[in-house]
């Protein structure tokens, strides 16, 4: 049985707590990242690509100039797209009316899907060699 | 700047002493939430886990964005130097063990606003399953992050020395 008990009394409410905006965002904005990190990272959808050796930022996974521009960096893109795009859906699924939200809403999707994105990425990086 | 070793060093310890004090919270947090404390404190592992869990959170919080903020920074330094000498030796699976890290973290970063969410007061007690499952997962995610970049680090300095 977990508790998230505190030393201070009355910590800890048995009211059945609402939903609020944020909390919509926030769990939104976790579970799309998740998704959407997994497709930028295996379709290498990132906005863009960093070479530290000549410092050159690149558009999507364009070639950096020059024959010597070292190893291309594309985590920095993948994290950048994955974050805009869950801000995006987040701040859409805010704006939703609360009737039909809270008939699809589960919140353990926030620690399932990551869950799960991790595995698939465990896989990517062992099996498929991405 | 990448290739300034003296500066990567340093940097380099400062991350890993915020993933130190990270997980030092996160262990904390985690299994006071799973296995609270109800009776009196007799043994070091009741010590462990009689903590105020709900404290943590902002600490936590603060800690693994200072840790992800100073990976970022030394990361193209990593690639530069550390890489190299890993791919040189062909330590595949050291490699894959750092992508691994690097996906887990940020998948990590963007659960901290949920994170933040379930652990403000007042702590609503329907509530408490998806808060010990969110503070297990990003527990998770920093050992596994703190345990790969060490083993990372290791072998990239044994490589260089072999």
């Amino acid at each position: 049985m977990t508790n998230a008990q505190t030393a201070r009394p009355g910590a800890i409410t048995h009211e059945r707590a609402p939903v609020t905006r944020y909390g919509v965002f926030a769990v939104t904005f976790g579970v799309i990242f998740a998704v959407a990190y997994l497709l930028v990272m295996s379709k290498g959808w990132q906005l863009f690509t960093y070479y530290p050796l000549t410092g050159e930022w690149t558009p999507l996974s364009q070639s950096a100039t020059g024959p010597s521009a070292g190893p291309a960096m594309k985590w920095y893109g993948y994290v950048a797209t994955s974050a805009l795009v869950a801000c995006a859906t987040g701040l859409l699924v805010c704006l939703l009316p609360q009737k039909p939200l809270t008939r699809l809403w589960w919140a353990g999707l926030i620690w399932l899907v990551p869950m799960l994105a991790m595995m698939a990425v465990a896989y990517l990086i062992v099996v498929v060699g991405d | 700047m990448w290739l300034n070793s003296g500066l990567w060093v340093t940097l380099l310890i400062l991350h890993g002493i915020a993933a130190f004090l990270l997980l030092g919270g996160l262990t904390h947090q985690t299994l006071s939430v799973w296995i609270p404390v109800h009776r009196h404190i007799d043994s070091f592992f009741d010590r462990a886990r009689a903590v105020s869990a709900k404290n943590y959170s902002v600490a936590i919080i603060v800690f693994y964005v200072v840790t992800f903020a100073i990976g970022m920074v030394i990361y193209p330094d990593f690639k530069l130097t550390g890489n190299k000498v890993l791919t040189a030796h062909h330590m595949t699976k050291t490699l894959q063990g750092f992508e691994f890290k690097e996906h887990v973290l940020a998948i990590g970063l963007a659960l901290l606003p949920a994170y933040y969410y379930y652990w403000r007061p007042p702590l609503a007690h329907e509530r408490d399953t998806v808060r010990a499952m969110l503070t297990s997962v990003l527990a998770f995610i920093s050992w596994a992050g703190f345990i790969v970049g060490h083993i990372v680090n290791n072998v990239a300095g044994l490589a260089i020395s072999a």
